[in-house]
């Protein structure tokens, strides 16, 4: 999954439905910026690095069970992205960590 | 054997601009909202039929969304319209064949941008459908006023307002003859449960909602949305 994505949301500030930019760390929502008048809300980052180590160590243990269920209904597709997802692997860790930073 | 079905609009009801993905294909909690609302039918006993409305540019992302996120479970996967009305009818004629055989006895509409509705909302809907032709849930509309006016605040009694979630359920028969009907007169309803009235006369009942049945829209709800599936150890 990417980590930065642009959706129509309602704002709460500026009211009516803009573009977003929801931005994850990992599997977890770090922040939305309303592209109209700038509103963000975000996680706080000492409570979110604590929520994102504890979801990588789950992320870990299920990765083999995840892993096997893609290689039993999609062969294919699996071995097909492999290389893919392995070269890009280094380059979705690094945008997650500057979002844990606060650098993004 | 008589099945029940359920239909996940996801289809871009609401406004969407440029070109902005449907909110419904965020991520949370590990999953697409779409995917979480999809899991919800699976896991309530004798809906064995699931359709999807998506966008026909949203084809391929939701190909691979089932893949990865829903395996094991068939989803049939229709173009929906440009309005709500269109995409539910779009819905029905994909199953007339099956409904007209009688294979089809309840047909459940839910919104996929309601990804936390408890299993229990669906069951009550459900059986009160079986048993009356018609089912919404539906919470009360706490802290109204009306307003006359000269601004004041009017005397008038509105603990009669409700405010609608979904899943919303119907006989299937009486709501694609309804849905046919409206396509022959050009009308287009707002709500399914106005049009299964207005051209079945089925009285449809209003049953409990549920506070947790949260709709994503404003940007604060998907904070709310991840913060309620972290407290369910990201399980329905």
């Amino acid at each position: 999954m990417d980590n930065v994505h642009i959706v129509t949301l309602g704002c709460h500030q500026c009211h009516g439905e803009h573009l977003h930019e929801v931005t994850y760390a990992g599997r977890l929502l770090a922040s939305t910026l309303c592209s109209n008048c700038g509103h963000r809300i975000a996680k706080d980052l000492p409570g979110l690095r604590r929520a994102y180590i504890a979801d990588v160590e789950h992320r870990i243990l299920t990765k083999p069970g995840r892993m096997l269920r893609r290689v039993i209904h999609h062969p294919v597709s699996f071995a097909r992205g492999l290389p893919g997802a392995l070269l890009l692997k280094p380059a979705r860790m690094e945008a997650e960590l500057r979002v844990l930073t606060g650098r993004r | 054997m008589t099945m029940h079905a359920g239909i996940v609009l996801a289809a871009g009801a609401g406004t969407r601009v440029g070109n902005s993905r449907n909110k419904v294909y965020l991520p949370l909690g590990g999953r697409r909202i779409v995917t979480w609302s999809l899991e919800l039918f699976r896991q309530v006993p004798g809906i064995g039929r699931l359709v999807l409305l998506v966008r026909d540019n949203d084809r391929e992302l939701v190909g691979e969304i089932l893949d990865r996120e829903f395996p094991d479970v068939p989803v049939d996967v229709v173009t929906g319209g440009d309005t709500r009305h269109e995409s539910e009818y779009r819905a029905l004629l994909h199953l007339a064949d099956d409904i007209r055989r009688g294979e089809i006895d309840i047909v459940l509409v839910h919104d996929a941008a309601r990804p936390l509705t408890p299993v229990r909302v669906v069951e009550e809907v459900l059986a009160t459908a079986m048993r009356t032709g018609g089912a919404i849930p539906a919470l009360p509309l706490e802290d109204v006023a009306g307003v006359d006016e000269a601004g004041r605040i009017s005397e008038s009694d509105r603990t009669d307002l409700i405010r609608v979630q979904t899943p919303q359920a119907f006989r299937s028969t009486q709501l694609l003859a309804a849905y046919e009907a409206a396509a022959a007169d050009g009308f287009a309803g707002t709500d399914t449960a106005s049009c299964v009235e207005r051209y079945q006369g089925v009285a449809v009942h209003v049953v409990a909602g549920d506070p947790r049945n949260l709709k994503v829209t404003y940007a604060d709800d998907l904070f709310m949305a991840e913060l309620m599936l972290a407290a369910s150890g990201y399980k329905r």
